[in-house]
């Protein structure tokens, strides 16, 4: 049917947008399932261990991996992370100052995406986010450094947690792989 | 189907949800308890006169127990002591392993404590008394474009949605002779996410899946304007209550720089 058929006429097209609502809907609800995830954990171990401190972030990394996988398009990861910024900073304000660090990051992943010219490709994809968690490890690590620069005993343990939870955004890599070839493999993600 | 299963819950969470209106806390709007948890939260940063913090610390923690939640108020500060603890405990095995970082007080660690104690008060009161229709009102206040305004109401819809799936995940594992616990959970963490989250991402998936196909259905982002079914103003009572933090912070930075006494 053309724009001049007689059922169109009369009634103004709407206009063609980059982000279908199907996209934005999964972008939303993998964004509540990762800060869900992370209180989970958080909770489950019982505090803030080591082991649940990685997990959290192995299970975010995860997530996020198969996030990508499913909306591969350029874009997701900012928009990601600019959401999950906006209702963290909506249930608790203190995180709006950790709003621009975390746009850093995800801008830096989305540039060397759109550098490897391979939204398709599960590598790249991992990639970007691999990139996008040790730039934004990089910039808590710079904050920790601000804050806690009286202090270095104060500091050396922020950078141990920031180290242990590196470790596990980099497991995550790996288990988001695995775990994005089974829902490949069981037709729910369809690329 | 999913869609009916989201509005049973609603209605549901509703009637379960403890009745909270009588505390005036409860009635505020929840722009003016962001705008609160916003303003206390810049001005705890600056903040380092013992006596300016002790202040907003008492005034925050008269406004958390106005809601009467004292057990989730006792659980936070029980938290908060033992983690301040062990903060405390680690910083003095570090400053012992490396001797050139000693020389701090026990001021100097307790500081940031007041601050965490305070920035918890006003946003356990905005946790617990706001609820997510509140939440939805005043994200469509901040008048976001729609590709950000879409995601991030469905993020917030889906947060109790999900955390009804997670305890009914809990129940049935529960039932197959699993029950997750700290220790379980340190000592099989792998298998935990394996058991947890495999089924609660294939859910998030299909839900995903079903919300999209309502919204596209529904014809959402056919159109620039969303527009609204109900605007809510803030009443005299948000207006006083900010007025009044803002008196209280002016007290704090008084005392701290000097111009009070």
């Amino acid at each position: 049917m053309t724009d001049k058929s007689p059922l169109v006429i009369g009634i103004s097209q709407p206009r063609k947008r980059y982000w279908q609502p199907r996209e934005l809907v999964v972008i939303g609800v993998f964004s509540a399932l990762i800060k869900l995830s992370s209180l989970l954990i958080a909770i489950a171990g019982g505090g803030m261990n080591p082991v649940t401190l990685g997990l959290k972030n192995l299970v975010a990394t995860m997530l996020l991996v198969v996030l990508i996988a499913k909306v591969r398009k350029p874009g997701t990861l900012l928009l990601f992370v600019v959401i999950s910024s906006i209702v963290s900073a909506l249930l608790n304000s203190v995180q709006l100052f950790l709003l621009p660090g975390a746009i850093i990051a995800a801008l830096t992943g989305e540039v060397v995406l759109y550098l490897v010219r391979k939204h398709h490709e599960l590598a790249s994809i991992l990639m970007s986010i691999a990139i996008f968690d040790f730039v934004s490890r990089l910039i808590s690590l710079t904050l920790s450094y601000l804050m806690f620069r009286e202090s270095m005993g104060l500091f050396v343990m922020a950078a141990i947690i920031i180290a242990i939870g590196y470790i596990g955004c980099v497991l995550g890599l790996g288990s988001g792989i695995l775990f994005t070839k089974e829902l490949k493999h069981a037709g729910i993600i369809r690329h | 189907m999913r869609a009916s299963y989201v509005t049973n819950y609603t209605t549901e969470s509703a009637t379960k949800t403890p009745v909270l209106k009588k505390e005036f806390a409860a009635n505020l709007d929840v722009r003016a308890k962001m705008l609160i948890s916003f303003s206390v939260s810049l001005a705890v940063i600056p903040l380092y006169h013992i006596e300016a913090l002790a202040i907003l610390l008492t005034v925050s923690l008269a406004y958390l127990l106005s809601i009467r939640r004292f057990w989730i108020t006792l659980v936070a500060y029980i938290t908060l002591a033992f983690l301040c603890g062990l903060a405390i405990l680690s910083s003095f095995m570090v400053s012992h392993l490396f001797p050139n970082m000693k020389g701090l007080t026990l001021a100097t660690f307790i500081l940031p404590f007041i601050r965490i104690a305070i920035l918890l008060n006003v946003i356990l009161v905005m946790a617990i008394t706001s609820r997510v229709q509140g939440m939805l009102q005043g994200l469509k206040s901040l008048r976001l474009p729609y590709f950000i305004y879409l995601p991030a109401a469905v993020m917030i819809r889906f947060i109790p949605v999900f955390i009804k799936d997670v305890s009914q995940i809990k129940d049935s594992l529960k039932t197959k002779g699993y029950d997750i616990r700290p220790v379980f959970v340190c000592l099989h963490p792998f298998f935990t996410v394996r058991l947890l989250f495999v089924p609660l991402v294939i859910r998030a998936l299909r839900s995903a899946d079903e919300l999209g196909i309502a919204a596209e259905l529904k014809g959402v982002g056919l159109r620039d304007n969303i527009s609204h079914y109900r605007k809510k103003q803030l009443g005299k009572s948000d207006y006083v209550v900010l007025l009044l933090t803002l008196a209280i912070l002016a007290v704090a930075f008084g005392i701290q720089y000097g111009f009070v006494s």
